[in-house]
């Protein structure tokens, strides 16, 4: 058993997650936090920097951190990923074309990052409740989730202005996450 | 320093501490009873008191008065028969009557402090509507408003494209401001704009503040912030003062918007330790307090127009 194995195991006694929410700007993260959180939603502005949240999950604590998604804050990310459990990528289903193409580079180079490699990947498919927004499917190809093999993966369609299925993702990476610590005894 | 009032004693030590606010309570309701009197009858016969002042005094008595809600939900929001219906109500229950004769000059004085209380609260859902007016690409008139803030602070350098990287040098996200107004609307756009009209140059100065080589800032987006900052501002009643010794207008709000700009970027340069774009909730957070306690404490508001050097 090594340290981190160790590290690990303390860190799900107190049963607490860090989870890290990326994705470009006006995807929606904020909402998202908030949304869950019970706040209010009509006031967000534009994030600059990040906000943390805590909240509780079936019993675990989640640490949440949404960090700001502008081009120029992109190169702050790398300070984020250190003991990063899972990392919520936000997608505006709705978005141009060339965002999505941003997107799909943003997000690939992410999965190279050695430091976030092994977290647990949900993708929050955003703004579903927009009559342009494309499937999860749809999505799912363009962004070609199928070719990656580096953590556990999920893509779950949402909507954080309605609040739809928010939870559920949640859910999915919360569980995820703790049978991937389990397995490592 | 200003004179350190009543009003501003009561902010500060009183209403902050719902136990001291309880003994308060308890204190006036055995005066009321001796003297047969109340605050709110007291406040409307000093003369030494400037209708400011007065006015200021009976919002705090409203807003922290359990037995005036109705009364009180009635004047600022209601109709005017509500309004006039609750002052009545007041008139008695606070003991404007005198066997029964009405203290006509204290009652003139209430119903005057009252209807330009009305007015701040009217500004709020002014606002409010103003905010929740999405940005639209759509609209000729948002598009307008959108290339003036660009001439205003840009000059003569011209736009390649209506989408373009040029957008994120005055301090938008990306390359299409549109999707950043958010929940500020279109008061986002206009407060931008006021500030960049009113106070060009001192806005184009603070716009070259923000591209500090360590420090940097998005000023667009620091501004759209600032918006939603002030009105949580007027929402939680620290902007009263404020408002109701100039007066309840959208260029009142506007002109103390210009103030935190100003102060914002003051304080974002005077930090103990330089900083960077990451700390920026943190310090947004404590901005906002000292900001509240510069309200509170009634502190003159001064648009800093000194281009100072960072």
């Amino acid at each position: 058993m090594g340290l981190l194995t160790i590290l690990k195991k303390n860190k799900l006694k107190e049963k607490e997650i860090r989870l890290l929410m990326l994705g470009l700007d006006n995807a929606g993260k904020t909402t998202i936090l908030k949304k869950i959180n019970g706040e209010d939603i009509s006031t967000i502005s534009p994030t600059l920097g990040f906000n943390i949240k805590t909240m509780e999950l079936d019993g675990y604590k989640l640490n949440i951190w949404d960090v700001g998604g502008q081009k120029s804050i992109r190169s702050y990310w790398r300070n984020y990923f250190e003991q990063t459990d899972g990392l919520i990528w936000v997608i505006d289903s709705a978005d141009r074309k060339d965002r999505f193409e941003l997107c799909k580079k943003e997000l690939q180079s992410l999965l190279k990052e050695e430091r976030i490699a092994g977290a647990s990947l949900l993708i929050f498919a955003n703004k579903q409740d927009l009559p342009s927004a494309l499937s999860k499917e749809q999505i799912q190809e363009f962004l070609e989730l199928d070719s990656i093999e580096s953590c556990h993966w999920n893509i779950q369609s949402c909507s954080a202005y309605t609040g739809e299925n928010l939870v559920k993702g949640m859910k999915w990476i919360t569980n995820d996450i703790r049978s991937r610590i389990f397995l490592l005894d | 320093m200003n004179n350190i009032t009543e009003d501003i004693i009561l902010d500060k030590y009183v209403y902050s501490s719902s136990f001291i606010l309880k003994v308060y309570k308890i204190i006036k309701y055995v005066l009321g009873k001796l003297s047969n009197s109340s605050e709110l009858l007291r406040i409307c016969q000093n003369e030494k008191l400037r209708e400011t002042k007065i006015t200021y005094r009976i919002d705090q008595i409203l807003f922290y008065s359990d037995k005036l809600k109705t009364e009180r939900m009635k004047l600022l929001n209601g109709t005017k028969e509500q309004l006039e219906e609750a002052y009545e109500q007041i008139l008695r229950k606070k003991k404007f009557y005198d066997n029964n004769t009405e203290k006509t000059a204290e009652a003139k004085v209430l119903m005057k402090c009252i209807l330009r209380l009305k007015e701040t609260y009217e500004l709020q859902d002014i606002l409010t509507k103003k905010a929740n007016i999405a940005y639209d690409s759509n609209n000729q008139e948002h598009e307008d408003k959108l290339m003036e803030l660009w001439t205003l602070l840009k000059g003569d350098e011209k736009l390649n494209s209506r989408k373009s990287e040029q957008w994120q040098t005055i301090g938008f996200q990306g390359v299409d401001p549109a999707t950043d107004f958010r929940g500020m609307g279109i008061l986002g756009l206009e407060q931008l704009i006021y500030f960049a009209q009113n106070f060009n140059d001192t806005a184009k100065h603070i716009l070259s503040c923000s591209h500090h080589k360590y420090s940097w800032y998005s000023f667009a987006i620091t501004g759209i912030n600032l918006t939603a900052l002030e009105l949580d501002l007027l929402r939680e009643r620290h902007l009263q003062y404020y408002l109701i010794s100039h007066e309840a207008s959208i260029e009142s709000f506007n002109e103390f918007y210009c103030y935190l700009f100003t102060e914002f970027n003051n304080f974002w340069f005077k930090r103990p330790e330089p900083v960077t774009v990451m700390h920026f909730n943190e310090v947004f957070k404590s901005f906002k307090e000292k900001i509240i306690s510069n309200l509170t404490n009634q502190s003159p508001i001064i648009v800093d127009t000194e281009k100072k050097k960072y």
